[in-house]
């Protein structure tokens, strides 16, 4: 709360200019006559404006701007599955003023609809750093009997009651989706996944006792965990969550699972090395902040930061994992 | 007692300074946001959401929510007056508010409108008051089984929308559906009906498609007409402003009808507004002693849906503030907000926040008493729009519309929808089909499906489990019992039609 006590103190006119400068730039869409202008860098972000990766990336510009010495503008393009935003710099000047805001979507669409979109992210953009990541959390909700208490005992009421368990996502090539049938697919359980148009759509039924389990977003669960209506069996990422040290992983059970929500910086593919270095060194500058990181805490945002290459690998590996899942299970897409 | 001292608190809340001013600030953006055509309560809200991280939270709450039940009150303006959707939730305003306005009764629409969209309110804060924690755990029991059967009855109910041909409506309900249907497939991220365009993956905006049917339509037909009528200024006098003994009488069992509707709908997480002004439109039509009234003007068809939504707008705030489950984008954000400040929405937020809870809750009667106040005189301001030239107005209209679809997805492709569906729109009318079912299949379609799927999947393909399930079960009895008495007076009308010989 301290950080919003400080900004309180800024004044109201401030407050106004910001927001009319905000609405501005939304409602005209910024864009093509930005990126003439090298002063200004245009921050893609594939959602619409005030969600959860929007609200984070604007955060992480506004601390970009004194670093960089040049005004970080936060522009949403959001639809498609993030193609929409993807296409867009993909096509975009490789020039050091746009970049975007990279999600699993990136590795699933590839992987899963390569057909789709411009093309392999792989060869289209270049990874700049990798910003943050958020486990997603395993719930159980009423439906199923209170012995269920982490993985293991998940897994094997699955198989005790075989073709059984259901589990909810926020969406057919989501991460959550993916998570559940590689989960499914590593320790041969039967799961039926079940997909919503958004993630609490699916934590109201596992709450209400009509689906058994999810992944879900961590912000997603939280009101109904602390209501009592759901219990968090684990994380999703390979370590444990600094913001949950007490809740298991699931690679505890099932050894190196993990999926999680990463969100990565990317730029054209042809974008000069000396551009995407000084970038890299700035956000991960940024990621220093101590404010950043409270701001985000209680939705288990960790901010990692890392190497073009570290971002670059991540999107490879997961990739090829999706692949490799594709190739055996076969998932119904059209 | 209890309540009345959180009364109390709440209403020290919302009276503050501070908050009377943001909750007036709320009120009139979401007035203006909701009657410029497509600019909703989303766009607004996620413009304004950062400002709202330099104030309390109550506060920033306060105003968020201003925007979003503002706009119910602003969207109809717009529909009313030009036959443009202001809102998602104000197309149904179309339907009978346009034709008002033709005949010259657009204040009477407007004004009853005003107060019907109050009493809906009221009745949807009162609820909200008493029994939020009790509500949030009806909604909780709601699945996608019991949405089917709900959807089912809706859509049994609404069958008396179209009148005419009933093949033609029921071409328009499909057309809607098809419609609807458009982008990925919910369960296997199939795209339908998107000829590989990536904007088509996210499916129609209901706001562009209204916005072509009705308002782009509207503006193409007046093109055709060589002579504008000119508006007889006799017909603007205040005397046919103001409603008549007949309009109350007519309006009041609507209103309370509209408003029962809507409050019930928006505790549904499932649901929203939009589908909440849908049904109390249906329902007024099939309880309407002489339905083929609709479409032509009737009051009942603008009141009833407006307290409807309004009523909605409110109680969307339980299942939002004590399930923390949104029922929409824009209460996505609105809960977003909260989080952002550190407060978890959930069934302890009443008793752990109870300034935050009652304050807000408090803020929405101010915030509705400002509209009225605001509304109710601006109403002979409005009108006047109609006085301008159409060839000063449809242009700047176009231009609204192309800004307001814009920021749907600020995606040009979305302008491009709206103008095809424009000219569809136009075609349509000139072939004399009905363009409510196609909303009323765009809205309820999709839904249907993706609930009948889920249940299916949920119950490993057992149709039984509509029947078996209590809720679920109860509602399609009800909907059976319809049918029947619908088949049946049916029955009982041609029989008695075929005994008294027809006259020459």
């Amino acid at each position: 709360m301290k950080a919003y006590n400080n900004l309180r103190n800024s004044g109201v006119t401030r407050r106004v200019v910001m927001a009319a400068a905000i609405g501005a730039a939304l409602l005209l869409g910024a864009g093509t006559t930005q990126a003439q202008d090298k002063s200004i860098v245009t921050l893609v972000v594939p959602f619409g404006a005030g969600g959860g990766v929007d609200t984070v990336m604007r955060a992480v510009a506004d601390r970009l701007t004194p670093v960089l010495g040049k005004t970080v503008l936060v522009e949403n393009r959001p639809g498609g599955s993030t193609i929409l935003a993807y296409d867009h710099v993909a096509r975009s000047p490789a020039d050091g003023t746009v970049f975007m805001i990279g999600t699993p979507s990136m590795s699933t669409n590839q992987a899963f609809k390569p057909g789709t979109g411009p093309g392999d992210p792989r060869k289209l953009l270049a990874p700049v750093a990798p910003i943050a990541e958020q486990p997603y959390m395993l719930i159980a909700g009423p439906a199923l009997p209170a012995e269920v208490k982490d993985v293991a005992s998940l897994l094997k009421w699955a198989k005790d009651n075989p073709d059984t368990l259901d589990m909810v996502n926020s969406g057919p090539l989501t991460a959550p989706r993916l998570a559940a049938e590689l989960l499914a697919f590593r320790t041969e359980t039967p799961i039926v996944t079940i997909s919503y148009q958004s993630g609490t759509a699916g934590v109201l039924d596992v709450a209400g006792g009509r689906v058994h389990a999810g992944f879900t977003q961590i912000i997603e669960a939280m009101p109904q965990v602390t209501a009592g209506n759901l219990r968090p069996l684990a994380v999703s990422s390979l370590k444990r969550s600094p913001v949950f040290p007490d809740l298991p992983t699931v690679s505890e059970t099932v050894p190196d699972f993990d999926v999680t929500s990463w969100n990565g910086m990317f730029a054209p593919a042809e974008t000069p090395k000396a551009v995407i270095d000084e970038m890299n060194a700035a956000v991960n500058k940024v990621l220093q902040d101590e404010s950043l990181k409270e701001m985000f805490r209680s939705q288990g945002t960790v901010f990692v930061g890392g190497s073009p290459e570290d971002l670059g690998n991540k999107l490879d590996s997961e990739i090829k994992r999706w692949e490799d899942l594709q190739s055996k299970v076969k998932l119904e897409i059209d | 007692m209890d309540i009345l001292s959180n009364i109390g608190l709440g209403l020290a809340t919302a009276l503050a300074p501070v908050n009377l001013t943001y909750c007036l600030l709320g009120v009139v953006l979401g007035t203006v946001v909701g009657m410029l055509p497509g600019l909703g309560a989303l766009a607004a809200i996620s413009m304004l959401l950062p400002i709202t991280f330099h104030v309390e939270p109550t506060t920033a709450l306060i105003m968020l929510a201003g925007i979003w039940y503002g706009t119910a009150y602003g969207g109809s303006i717009a529909s009313i007056l030009l036959n443009l959707p202001g809102s998602t939730s104000s197309a149904v305003a179309c339907l009978d508010g346009y034709p008002m306005a033709q005949q010259g009764r657009a204040g009477v629409a407007l004004l009853m409108t005003t107060v019907a969209s109050f009493i809906g309110a009221s009745m949807g804060i009162v609820l909200l008051m008493l029994f939020a924690p009790l509500i949030a755990q009806i909604g909780l029991g709601f699945g996608s089984t019991e949405y089917f059967a709900l959807m089912l009855l809706g859509l049994v109910a609404a069958t008396s929308v179209s009148d005419g041909s009933a093949l033609k409506g029921l071409a328009m309900v499909t057309f809607g559906i098809a419609a609807g249907l458009v982008g990925m497939d919910v369960y296997t991220g199939a795209d339908r009906y998107t000829f590989n365009v990536p904007e088509m993956a996210d499916g129609v905006s209901l706001v562009g498609l209204a916005m072509g049917l009705f308002g782009v339509a509207e503006i193409i037909a007046s093109v055709r007409q060589t002579t504008i009528a000119e508006i007889d200024r006799e017909s603007w006098s205040l005397r046919k402003m103001i409603p008549t003994r007949d309009d109350w009488r007519r309006s009041w069992l609507p209103i309370l009808r509209g408003s029962s509707i809507g409050s019930f709908i928006g505790t549904l997480p499932g649901t929203g507004p939009a589908i909440a002004s849908f049904l109390a439109y249906a329902v007024e039509k099939r309880v309407a002693k002489d339905p083929s009234r609709f479409g032509k003007g009737a009051i009942e068809g603008v009141v009833s849906p407006e307290a409807s939504n309004n009523a909605a707008d409110q109680t969307a705030f339980i299942p939002t503030l004590s399930l923390g489950i949104p029922g929409s984008a824009t209460m996505a954000l609105i809960l977003a907000a909260l989080l952002l400040h550190g407060i978890t929405p959930g069934p302890q937020l009443m008793t752990q926040e109870p300034e935050l809870f009652w304050g807000l809750v408090m803020s929405f009667w101010v915030g509705n008493i400002l509209l009225v106040i605001l509304n109710a005189p601006m109403v002979g301001v409005w009108i006047r729009i109609l006085l301008i030239p159409y060839r000063f107005l449809y242009p700047s209209i176009l231009v609204f519309i192309c800004i307001g679809v814009y920021t749907v997805s600020y995606n040009v492709f979305e302008v491009w929808l709206v103008i095809i569906f424009g000219v569809v729109g136009y075609l349509l009318r000139i072939l004399n089909f009905p363009i409510a079912p196609v909303l009323l299949g765009f809205v309820l379609g999709p839904l249907m499906e993706e609930h009948f799927r889920r249940a299916m999947l949920i119950s490993r393909g057992d149709l039984m489990t509509f029947v078996e399930r209590p809720i679920s079960g109860t509602v399609l009895l009800i909907t059976a019992l319809l049918l029947v008495s619908t088949a049946a007076s049916a029955l009982l009308r041609h029989r008695r039609q075929r005994l008294v010989p027809a006259p020459e």
